[in-house]
């Protein structure tokens, strides 16, 4: 089982390489940049799977798990985006999918990994899944703002507000329900835990995003890169600096 | 029927929610509130309002009104059911605080009723809401929730009180003073179970480097009965157990020093059997319940979390349960406030730009 996750975490980055290469190549998006988005969310479903198989419980436990589970909530919010919004970014999805694949590759695969009681609540699965569909999408308003350095601002700035209003409540979701969560398993909503500050942090810079005027996009575009700095504090640099004492260590 | 009057029967029902929510007997309401006329009051009032909310939607004018009168409702209802989860556990017996006696099984009827009469409320103030609300209305509301929700962390940063136990299993209990007119209570673990995944145990090898044991790079194997590491081989028999915990290890000599560590299958659940003697002014009253992780147990103005334990291998070195006991008079305003942000963040993020409803007063 663990050789078979490995190889399709590698085929699935291959996979979603492929359909950012194929977008690229031709604008508004690619019939084929499509079919490979939905045959790697088809192998995010089987990558789940394997992953639950070895774990022997829902696979959002440790930093592989969550990064191999980002594939997965980033094609459907692409298609969200695309026939809802009209915002055609597969590249931009197909990229953030196999960079979060490759970080999973980097973390080891912990086959002997079970779900600890205190991970065992209603709360754990919509907690994780929100994190990572709002990670996944932040990752993306990101890219979207570092290309609008490249040209079309303007479009591209717009492109990552709509990503970044889908992404919000998912990013609310994930703080609070985490909240509600550490009421019944630490006795307290609020434990001023180094995660924690840093999601409220990161929570409280997208606030100031939205507070900004419309008409600065200078400063919206600085807001949308600070954000996703805070972003991969919160998710990958506390949890993974050895020094760092956390109440969510469970999740290195 | 006049709009007035179907408003009027939509508070009465709002208040019998109320009322129903708060005959939830756990968290210590009045006596008055632990009858089970109060419930079919409660249930009766509930009827009504739902046949006012039926009502009331052949009508245009009111809708609005309707649409407040049901967001009010909403609340009470997701109170309600949230009660009813705690509630449950009157049913079922676990982690129950509360004795299951019949006006108990009536009162968790009432609940399912009630429950069901407030979910439909949320779907009606769902329906109501997403056509009326503008995008400035939910902001405001988030707004409003996000005062709330400081407020109810300001007072428990005054008044919670907090406090860790560390309680042997079969020792004698810890006396908790009474919060407010609630009884006091003393808490005593009567037993303590662990649970373990399948799978056989696993082995560590631990090197003495600086003052500390560290693990070693190698992981050993069991093969039958001797634990493998290359050309090393280990009998099982020639562990030994360490009186404290009961825990398996070997001794390697050698310079820097080896220690060869059993490690049993990673605990599943662990759970803590109480005893909970209420001193009562007519007399104790003795309650049992079990508490697990992820949930605790509230009684009388007390909730009482099970956070983590120390094995013991004997009578004389029983296992030690690290218990915590808090009292945080804001903590439902706060919590109620944390789900009342998530909604109006997700109404502010997805309700179109505009409403797409208008009212027109020539409708009534």
């Amino acid at each position: 089982m663990s050789s078979l996750v490995i190889t399709l975490t590698a085929c699935l980055i291959l996979l979603f390489a492929g359909a950012g290469v194929a977008s690229a190549c031709c604008r508004g998006g690619s019939g084929t940049a499509r079919r490979l988005l939905w045959l790697g969310w088809g192998g995010g479903c089987a990558l789940l799977v394997a992953n639950a198989l070895l774990a022997q419980a829902p696979p959002f436990g440790n930093m592989r798990h969550v990064l191999c589970f980002f594939p997965l909530v980033l094609v459907p919010a692409w298609y969200y985006l695309r026939r809802v919004r009209g915002v055609e970014l597969g590249g931009y999805f197909a990229w953030a999918a196999a960079l979060a694949l490759v970080g999973a590759m980097c973390m080891p695969l912990q086959a002997g990994w079970r779900q600890m009681p205190a991970l065992q609540s209603p709360w754990f699965v919509p907690h994780v899944t929100s994190y990572v569909v709002s990670y996944g999408l932040l990752t993306v308003a990101a890219l979207l703002a570092l290309r609008s350095y490249a040209g079309e601002a303007p479009a591209r700035l717009e492109a990552a507000d709509a990503v970044v209003r889908l992404a919000f409540p998912f990013l609310t979701f994930g703080l609070w329900s985490g909240a509600l969560w550490a009421d019944a398993a630490w006795g307290r909503y609020w434990a001023w835990d180094i995660k924690e500050v840093w999601s409220l942090i990161t929570w409280g810079i997208y606030i100031i995003y939205f507070h900004l005027d419309a008409a600065r996009p200078g400063w919206r575009r600085g807001l949308l890169l600070v954000g996703f700095a805070a972003v991969v504090i919160t998710f990958l640099v506390v949890n993974l600096l050895p020094k760092i004492e956390s109440l969510h260590s469970y999740a290195s | 029927m006049s709009g007035l009057l179907k408003a009027a029967l939509m508070a009465l029902g709002a208040g019998g929610v109320l009322l129903l929510a708060g005959a939830f007997p756990v968290d210590g309401v009045p006596a008055v509130y632990r009858s089970g006329l109060v419930r079919v009051l409660g249930l009766v009032l509930g009827l009504l309002c739902l046949c006012g909310a039926w009502r009331l939607s052949s009508g245009a004018r009111v809708r609005l009104l309707c649409g407040a009168v049901c967001a009010f409702l909403a609340c009470a209802g997701v109170a309600a059911v949230w009660c009813f989860g705690e509630m449950s556990l009157v049913f079922t017996g676990r982690n129950a605080a509360e004795p299951a006696g019949a006006g108990a099984y009536f009162g968790v009827l009432g609940f399912v009723c009630m429950g069901l009469v407030g979910l439909l409320f949320a779907a009606i103030f769902g329906f109501l809401t997403l056509r009326l609300l503008s995008k400035r209305l939910w902001l405001a509301g988030l707004h409003g929730w996000l005062a709330l929700l400081l407020a109810g962390a300001f007072v428990d940063f005054r008044a919670e009180v907090a406090a860790p136990l560390r309680l042997a299993v079969g020792a004698a209990g810890v006396e908790l003073p009474p919060v407010g007119s609630q009884a006091g209570l003393t808490l005593q673990v009567k037993d303590f179970k662990t649970l373990r995944y399948e799978g056989a145990a696993g082995y560590a090898l631990l090197r003495h480097e600086g003052g500390r044991w560290v693990p070693a790079e190698a992981v050993p194997e069991l093969r039958g009965d001797e634990v493998v590491l290359g050309a090393e081989r280990w009998p099982l028999a020639a562990l030994q157990k360490e009186p404290q915990s009961g825990q398996r290890y070997l001794m390697l000599p050698g310079n820097p020093a080896r220690l060869l560590l059993e490690q049993p299958a990673p605990v599943r659940e662990f759970s803590a059997l109480c005893s909970l003697r209420l001193h009562r002014p007519g007399g104790d009253e003795l309650r049992e319940a079990t508490l697990r992780v992820n949930e605790p147990l509230s009684c009388e103005g007390y909730r009482i979390y099970l956070m983590s334990y120390t094995p013991g291998a004997s009578a004389a070195a029983p296992t030690v349960v690290d218990l915590l006991v808090r009292t945080a008079p804001g903590r439902r305003l706060a919590l109620v406030a944390m789900l009342g942000v998530i909604l109006c963040t997700a109404g502010w993020s997805f309700a179109p730009a505009a409403p797409r409803l208008s009212l027109p007063d020539s409708q009534a």
